[in-house]
């Protein structure tokens, strides 16, 4: 991907591309933050791992999505003993979501997609100008 | 005897036409093939318009980004026309 005149475009769409992934993710984390279930598979938040694209050639070729990961740690019980899903004791267990940090990464993302696109209008206005070099 | 000369120059024209014919080269082929290239650049804009128009798999930065180069393609064109005319215009004003 990289070379040709419009690599910066290309590299910075992969940005854009994966800022999306990541607020489609948050988004549906935080949608589920209500999400009770059983203990033995409990909603968990989904956490996505970047990976970058073509990292040993001259200019590197962006970003990706390399895996999903889940958030780990035990779910917390709450009681709800007419839940269809409350085991013996009357718990179900709450989602593994830690709110505040999907909010940051919320924040993190829609910023990452803002940059991506000052990265495109910088390069989209120097592509401009490089058409009216040497004009009379 | 005049002729001769003549017929060298002939031989010369005739083997850098056939090598013109197998490697695209000179001023007329790169504009050909400049043109072409803007419009595959306008065509997957195109593409990539209707898609989304249609509720396809293809996202709105994609969609802007693909035009963006449309248009910037289009501009470098025009902008090499421009340039083109201009010299041939120069050379049309040359004094005889």
């Amino acid at each position: 991907m990289s070379g040709g005149p419009f690599s910066a475009i290309d590299i910075a769409l992969t940005g854009m591309g994966f800022a999306k992934y990541w607020t489609e993710t948050v988004s549906h984390n935080i949608a589920n933050i209500n999400t009770v279930s059983t203990f033995d598979n409990p909603f968990r938040a989904r956490l996505i791992v970047a990976r970058p694209i073509d990292p040993s050639s001259l200019t590197g070729g962006g970003v990706a999505v390399t895996q999903i990961a889940e958030q780990q740690g035990d779910p917390a019980p709450l009681y709800q003993p007419d839940s269809p899903l409350a085991n013996a004791d009357g718990y179900v267990a709450a989602p593994v979501v830690d709110l505040a940090g999907q909010m940051s990464d919320l924040i993190l993302s829609s910023r990452m997609y803002q940059a991506n696109i000052s990265v495109h209008k910088s390069a989209r206005e120097a592509l401009e100008s490089a058409t009216t070099l040497g004009r009379s | 005897m005049a002729l001769t000369p003549i017929a060298g120059i002939g031989s010369i024209g005739g083997s850098a036409a056939t090598a013109g014919s197998k490697a695209p080269s000179g001023f007329g082929d790169a504009i050909a093939r400049g043109i072409e290239n803007v419009s595959n650049l306008q065509s997957a804009a195109d593409g990539a318009l209707s898609t989304f128009a249609a509720g396809g798999n293809v996202q709105i930065h994609e969609v802007m980004a693909a035009t963006s180069k449309a248009t910037l393609g289009m501009q470098v064109m025009v902008e090499i026309r421009n340039r083109a005319l201009e010299a041939y215009q120069q050379i049309m004003n040359i004094q005889v």
